[in-house]
């Protein structure tokens, strides 16, 4: 897992909505086209800002989660679609995704937010999404990312 | 309610950033930095700021992304106030 989680700078983190959440890391010169293990997703168009995700903290300051405010349609339709899965906390303006056992209820958000992302779909109708990890994550956040409460998943090209 | 749904999401439609212009846009915030970004990419870029503060009834899970967001609109107003 270690091994995996290095050199986060050059990586784009992917969340997949699926009953379960499952992360992953992949190049970030992939674009508008990703596979998630085996299953091909695609964005929904070329814009990069389609979100704006913040960083949730604990009371001790690690990473349990980010918040993710939709600013694109896709984005919305990525909000409508994930609120019931039991990771995911919504209110009317965004969501939270949690890397814990179960939601928190005295996080923090921390304010730093990350640059551009793509939502994408796949064929069945599932959701991920995408964040640039250097924008977002700390070096101390790896081993947070690495414990998460979410199944690990392969992202290529 | 349907005809509201349709006018956010004609709306949040229009706001689009390449990934060019939205990593240029995080190196104006982190450097102060212009380069190639135009006044349109700033302007869509507050627009998108300022749908993401826009009072809709739910609230954050603190006030620190919304201090974030309101300094970056800040950045973006006094630049386009000195005039490009």
């Amino acid at each position: 897992m270690g091994e995996r989680m290095s050199n986060l700078a050059e990586q784009l983190f992917v969340m997949v909505f699926q009953r379960e959440l499952s992360i992953g890391l992949g190049s970030k010169e992939l674009e508008d086209s990703i596979r998630i293990d085996d299953v091909y997703f695609r964005s929904s168009g070329d814009n990069h800002l389609t979100t704006f995700c913040d960083r949730l903290l604990d009371s001790s300051g690690r990473l349990v989660g980010v918040n993710i405010t939709p600013i694109s349609a896709c984005a919305e339709a990525l909000m409508r679609t994930v609120k019931t899965l039991r990771y995911v906390t919504v209110d009317s303006s965004a969501f939270q995704v949690w890397f814990t056992e179960a939601p928190l209820r005295d996080a923090e958000n921390n304010g730093e937010q990350a640059f551009g992302g793509y939502v994408f779909s796949n064929d069945s109708g599932e959701f991920a999404l995408s964040i640039d990890a250097d924008f977002l994550f700390t070096s101390v956040d790896e081993a947070r990312l690495s414990v998460a409460h979410a199944r690990w998943v392969v992202i290529s090209a | 309610m349907g005809a509201t749904r349709g006018a956010v999401a004609a709306r949040v439609s229009s706001i689009g950033l390449s990934k060019a212009e939205t990593e240029a846009m995080r190196t104006f915030f982190t450097k102060g930095e212009i380069g190639e970004l135009t006044t349109e990419a700033l302007l869509k870029y507050r627009a998108a700021a300022v749908r993401a503060l826009a009072p809709t009834g739910g609230k954050r899970v603190s006030e620190a992304g919304i201090l974030e967001q309101t300094r970056r609109i800040k950045v973006i107003d006094e630049f386009l106030g000195r005039g490009k």
